[in-house]
């Protein structure tokens, strides 16, 4: 078991350094942030003078070098745009990402959850149809569009709620649905796929076979167990709803991770993106880990299988 | 340089009475253009060897109340510190309301003394002197002297900083109320670059604050001299401002400004209309219809500057806008009249002719526009296309636009295909566009379509667009470079003003830049606001923003 | 619509579960039986799509490049202004929206699919590689993997575009989805051919003689073809969408092309002021499209690969 988790955390460090260099390099070929920041008008002598204020001119392994153990050693570098602390624009952007992430992960779970439960116990009912349809609407429909026909009928013509911006919790209805619903479709697949092997499992056909009512076959035998992998996996879901919000983010004006990681690369904020990107890679890393190792714990032929 | 000043601000004078007219601001614009035009008389035949002073002081009053601001623009934070002042007129819309400089434009009164009581340039333009108004005080209550005066000035690092360190001689301090800049040699832009948006330097920061705290720890929470203290900043997404009852000029009426940042055009006028935002920045074209319907808001337009094309490597033989007949066709195939309907309604203006607006100091005055360059005639564009040897047009790799004007792009690409030029869009983003436009010619082949926010005077915009080593030029006519050498060198400002008008007009004449059209501006107003439109919005020259703030007042 | 999953019982039947759980593939010729039960709706979508991105030349009534003659900005419906000759108005530029969005069936199924296949080559390539070889090779092929995958999509999306700007026109938005989304097939199948290897059928291939390149060309891949299968139908919507978000930020498939991500995203200002035809009338047909996959791709997982839960 330690050999396990220790070659997974392994496997996690490898990971995160592949993930800095791809990041690394990514910054780096969209262009030159002195240019940017110095101005159209600026000679080649001041873009000159800006790209060694960024520490741009050094040879690129140099560069790297010291990202790498500026990070390592907790410093994220210095946003060339916010001239703060990469880490405190970070830290002062993330408890907003996290309420919009949780409601809307909320969300998704009460789309999702009867959507894939029916789907897999009552496939063809018109109740499961329903539940799919809502569920499937999310993801088909561009949630730039649910976004704006929301402030239209909501804000504008029913006055219900505010248009934009962050704070209160009238706030959070619009973009946190908007975002929510996208991801209802995944849930509802898990729930479905997890719901349908678990419903195989033999305790459930003993429970059938010793006459137990069907709804308390499924509501407590099934669904108990169904729902520990949905929880799970849809936590890496919930890492992504945290760092990829950036069009609802845009829309509704919420100062969240997404649109502060796309603001960072339209302004070729290297320090700034480089960090958010690497901050999103090692929340997805982890919770990858730490589910790897809980099912390892709960099933021992995982472990075999890596 | 005198005369040229006076066109200037004589045709800004026309462009506030033009747009006024038409609703019920008319009056008031026609009774206040004679007033600056008068004003910018004063000024000018005064600037050289002469003083300016004001003595206004306002009224004292409670200020109360909350205006929402909504801003169109991700803020920067070095917006806030104009020390580091860049090139773009956006940060200015935050310096107006927290900062003060010691000279300014107020509506109706150009390079009017502000933090300064008074001041005066030699006759040889050797020296600026200047008396720090009597009670101006930053915003943590510490009086305005003249060593904050000094040190904004030696340790300003924004746009121009060289120009400035390298002109200047020596600093005189009698007093904390007074000082004196003493140049190298004649400094003859010194109170165009000191005294607007061209620069911050004029723009005056607490010595001992800024010291203690350093440039990144003032650029997150800043103390000015202006009328409103910043006392909240979230996230750069929205700015809570204070009124500061004892600002020199007069106390404001409203207590508290919000700066709402919304980027989203569609989201920011949806909180207009749900009465979120009081004042909103840029109504975008395809919303005008409905905002005019919406009997709840006040619009103010104006055009400010102009879109120009450019034909990067035309100057080589084998490029086909080698042939001045070619691009003369493609000023002559573009339906100007049909892109303002379309983009802005009808109201941005098609006849300034020139790639610089005539507002900005030094370009061509509308009498000096010749209306050929603007003239749409598609029959004589396609005659000219084959008199060049093009009757079928030809094939041109791209057309990239300065983002986010895209639409426009494409609208242009429509248009030339009715001369058989054929290109597609290349959509790049702003970044990329400001890189590629300093790698030269090959970094954008094709056609560029352009447009340029850069302040100060139509120099400040040649140098760095039209001259062989202009840092973001891709064009080079010894000729013309040879003038522009002149121009630089010149102490006598009339010869300047001579030399500044020759190279534009032979430019143009030339079809280098073809002009496109002027953009048109359109701020909204929210019914809570009491102030007629006209007087906060575009009130001074070179500035499309809320000004003065001093001034905004509620609706009881 | 009428069926969407079907029960856990004929799955079970139609397919045998081996010792450990696992079920195996239901051979090729099994795979006509199962389309008995097929979503009609979806497959009837996906057909007229088809149709009307070949025949678009015939069926747009105007050229979706240039202004109908004498509109300049968006007009209304025929049934706002009387004028039949553009039935869904014109857009902003004056162009007709009905041959727009006629055109645009071809930009948005060539960039789903031409996407999808981009990216479920490369990923099929790389998981049967890495699953099969294993050792060295499946750890640093699975280490990139998973550092890709730790970028969230549309932002590894953004960065591309940016980097690869739009030289290619449609065509980088074609690579630039595939190379963002080729990372999840690689993982799922790398998982499906792990256990594959191991086969009795597998083994006795190897015994014979039998190269590896022979072997995961003859015997694996065609046995993780219905993972693949459900893959790629479910990532068509994906990729879709993804374009269309790119549309919004101003980097998707670059115009005049009519592509619908982006007409959605030049339409959504005027929705604001009302104007609600320009966005339906692409987005009713984005919508159905990714609804039609999507229902396609979910009936494909429960009949071929029921319990698959990274899907």
């Amino acid at each position: 078991m330690t050999a396990f988790v220790l070659r997974r955390v392994a496997a996690s460090v490898v990971t995160l350094l592949l993930l800095s260099v791809t990041i690394f390099l990514l910054v780096r070929a969209t262009g030159d942030p002195a240019r940017v920041y110095a101005g159209a008008e600026a000679s080649e002598e001041e873009v000159a003078a800006v790209r060694e204020d960024f520490g741009l001119d050094r040879p690129l392994l140099a560069q790297y070098a010291s990202f790498v153990s500026d990070t390592a050693q907790g410093d994220l570098g210095h946003s060339i745009q916010f001239r703060q602390p990469v880490f405190e624009v970070y830290m002062d952007r993330l408890p907003r990402s996290l309420i919009l992430a949780t409601v809307a992960f909320v969300l998704s779970l009460l789309i999702g959850l009867p959507a894939g439960v029916l789907s897999a116990v009552r496939p063809g009912r018109w109740s499961a149809g329903v539940f799919r349809a809502i569920a499937l609407t999310g993801v088909s429909v561009p949630n730039f569009v649910i976004a704006t026909t929301f402030i239209l009928v909501f804000a504008v013509k029913l006055g219900w709620l505010p248009t934009s911006g962050s704070g209160t919790i009238k706030q959070l209805v619009m973009p946190s649905i908007a975002l929510g619903w996208y991801f209802a479709a995944a849930t509802m697949r898990l729930t479905q796929s997890s719901m349908l092997e678990v419903m195989r499992g033999e305790y459930v056909k003993l429970a059938r076979l010793k006459g137990v009512p069907e709804w308390i076959v499924i509501g407590k035998h099934a669904l108990k167990n169904a729902l520990i992998p949905v929880l799970t996996l849809a936590g890496v879901n919930f890492v992504v709803m945290v760092n990829v919000a950036v069009v609802i983010e845009q829309i509704f004006a919420w100062p969240g991770i997404g649109d502060l990681v796309y603001q960072g690369i339209t302004l070729r904020d290297f320090p700034l993106v480089q960090g958010v990107v690497l901050m999103a890679g090692f929340m997805v890393v982890a919770v990858n880990l730490i589910v790897d190792v809980v099912y390892a714990v709960l099933d021992p032929r995982i472990r075999l299988d890596r | 340089m005198r005369t040229r000043l006076w066109r200037a601000v004589a045709a800004f004078g026309l462009l506030a009475a033009g747009c006024g007219s038409g609703d019920s601001s008319a009056g008031q614009d026609e009774t206040s253009t004679p007033e600056s035009v008068a004003q910018v008389v004063e000024v000018t035949t005064t600037q050289a060897g002469a003083e300016r002073a004001s003595t206004t002081l306002g009224e004292r009053r409670e200020p109360a109340g909350k205006v929402v601001y909504g801003w169109h623009t991700a803020l920067t934070p070095a917006w806030l510190d104009p020390q580091e002042s860049g090139n773009v007129i956006t940060a200015y819309g935050f310096n107006y309301a927290i900062h003060d400089a010691m000279i300014k434009h107020f509506p109706g009164d150009q390079l009017a003394p502000s933090l300064a009581e008074s001041y005066e340039i030699a006759d040889d333009f050797m020296s600026a002197s200047f008396t720090i108004r009597e009670g101006a005080k930053f915003h943590n209550g510490e009086p305005v002297t003249a060593d904050d005066v000094e040190f904004t000035y030696m340790n300003y690092r924004g746009t121009q900083a060289q120009l400035f360190h390298d002109r200047l001689d020596r600093i005189e301090k009698p007093d904390q109320r007074h000082i004196t800049f003493h140049f190298k040699e004649p400094f003859l832009d010194f109170l165009i670059l000191y005294g607007t948006p061209a620069t911050g330097i004029g723009w005056i920061v607490p010595k001992a604050y800024y010291e203690q705290v350093g440039p990144d720890g003032f650029k997150q929470a800043p103390i000015g001299a202006g009328p409103y203290k910043l006392i909240r900043n979230t996230s750069n997404t929205e700015l809570e401002l204070e009124a500061m009852p004892d600002y020199w000029r007069k106390g404001p009426a409203v207590k508290t400004i919000i700066y709402k940042i919304i980027t989203d055009d569609a989201t920011r006028f949806a909180a207009l209309q749900a009465g979120e935002i009081d004042l909103m920045n840029v109504v975008q074209g395809q919303l005008l219809d409905a905002a005019e319907n919406d009997d709840r808001i006040n619009l103010t337009q104006r055009s400010t500057t102009a879109f120009w094309l450019e034909f990067p490597g035309w100057e080589k033989p084998d490029s086909p806008f080698h042939d001045i007949r070619v691009r003369q066709a493609v000023s002559l195939a573009l339906n100007r009249r049909e892109i303002s309907d379309a983009e802005t309604g009808g109201f941005a203006k098609i006849d300034t002719g020139n790639w610089g607006a005539p507002d900005l100091i030094g370009a061509l005055q509308p009498d000096e526009i010749k209306p050929e360059w603007y003239e749409y005639n598609l029959e004589k564009a396609k005659q000219l296309m084959a008199d060049a040897g093009y009757p079928d047009g030809f094939e041109v790799p791209q057309l990239t636009p300065l983002a986010p004007y895209y639409a426009l792009g494409e609208r242009v690409i429509t248009q030339l295909a009715q001369i058989g030029i054929k290109t597609s869009l290349n959509r790049i983003e702003r970044a990329a566009f400001v890189e590629a436009l300093t790698k030269g010619p090959d970094a954008l082949p094709g056609i560029i379509l352009n447009i340029s926010g850069l302040n100060g005077d139509m120099a400040a915009r040649w140098r760095a667009f039209a001259t062989c080593e202009g840092p973001s030029s891709r064009t080079c006519i010894p000729e013309l470079d040879a003038k522009f050498a002149q121009y630089e060198a010149s102490t006598d400002p009339e010869e300047r003003d001579a030399l500044m008008a020759e190279v534009q007009t032979s430019f143009n004449d030339q079809y280098v830049f073809p002009y496109v059209y002027t953009l048109g501006l359109t701020m909204a107003t929210g019914p809570r606001i009491a102030n007629n439109p006209d007087d906060i919005w575009f009130s001074i020259p070179q500035f499309p923003y809320v000004f003065p703030w001093e001034d905004v007042e509620l609706n009881p | 619509m009428a069926v969407i999953a079907t029960s856990p019982t004929t799955t079970d039947s139609a397919q045998e579960m081996d010792q450990a759980g696992r079920r195996r593939r239901p051979p090729w010729g099994r795979f006509r039986l199962l389309l008995a039960d097929a979503p009609t709706g979806a497959i009837v979508i996906i057909a007229a799509l088809v149709v009307v991105a070949v025949f678009a030349p015939w069926l747009a009534p105007h050229d979706p490049l240039q202004p109908v003659p004498g509109a300049l900005s968006t007009t209304g419906p025929a049934w706002e202004t009387g004028d039949w000759n553009s039935v869904l108005g014109t857009d902003f530029q004056g162009r007709d929206i009905l041959s727009r969005v006629i055109y645009g069936t071809r930009i948005s199924l060539a960039v789903g699919l031409v996407g999808t296949l981009v990216a479920g080559s490369l990923g099929l390539a790389v998981g049967v590689v890495a699953g099969y070889l294993g050792g060295l090779v499946d750890q640093v092929l699975m280490r990139i993997v998973d550092a890709w995958l730790a970028i969230p999509a549309l932002i590894f999306a953004v960065f591309l575009a940016m980097v690869f700007g739009n030289k290619l026109g449609i065509w980088s938005i074609v690579i630039i989805l595939g190379a963002v989304f080729w990372t999840r097939y690689a993982r799922v199948l790398r998982g499906e051919v792990l256990s594959l290897r191991e086969r009795d059928f597998v083994r006795l291939a190897q015994v014979a003689g039998a190269s590896r390149w022979r072997i995961m060309r003859r015997h694996i891949v065609p046995n993780v073809a219905n993972t693949w299968m459900v893959l790629a139908s479910l990532t068509v919507g994906v990729v879709i969408i993804l374009e269309a978000s790119l549309s919004f930020l101003g980097i998707g498939v670059p115009p005049p092309a009519p592509a619908w991500g982006s007409m959605i995203a030049e339409a959504r200002i005027p929705l604001m002021a009302g104007k609600w035809v320009p966005v339906a009338a692409p987005a009713v047909p984005i919508a159905l499209t990714v609804f039609a996959f999507n229902l396609l791709g979910d009936w494909l997982r429960v009949r071929l690969d029921p319990t698959q839960r990274n899907l």
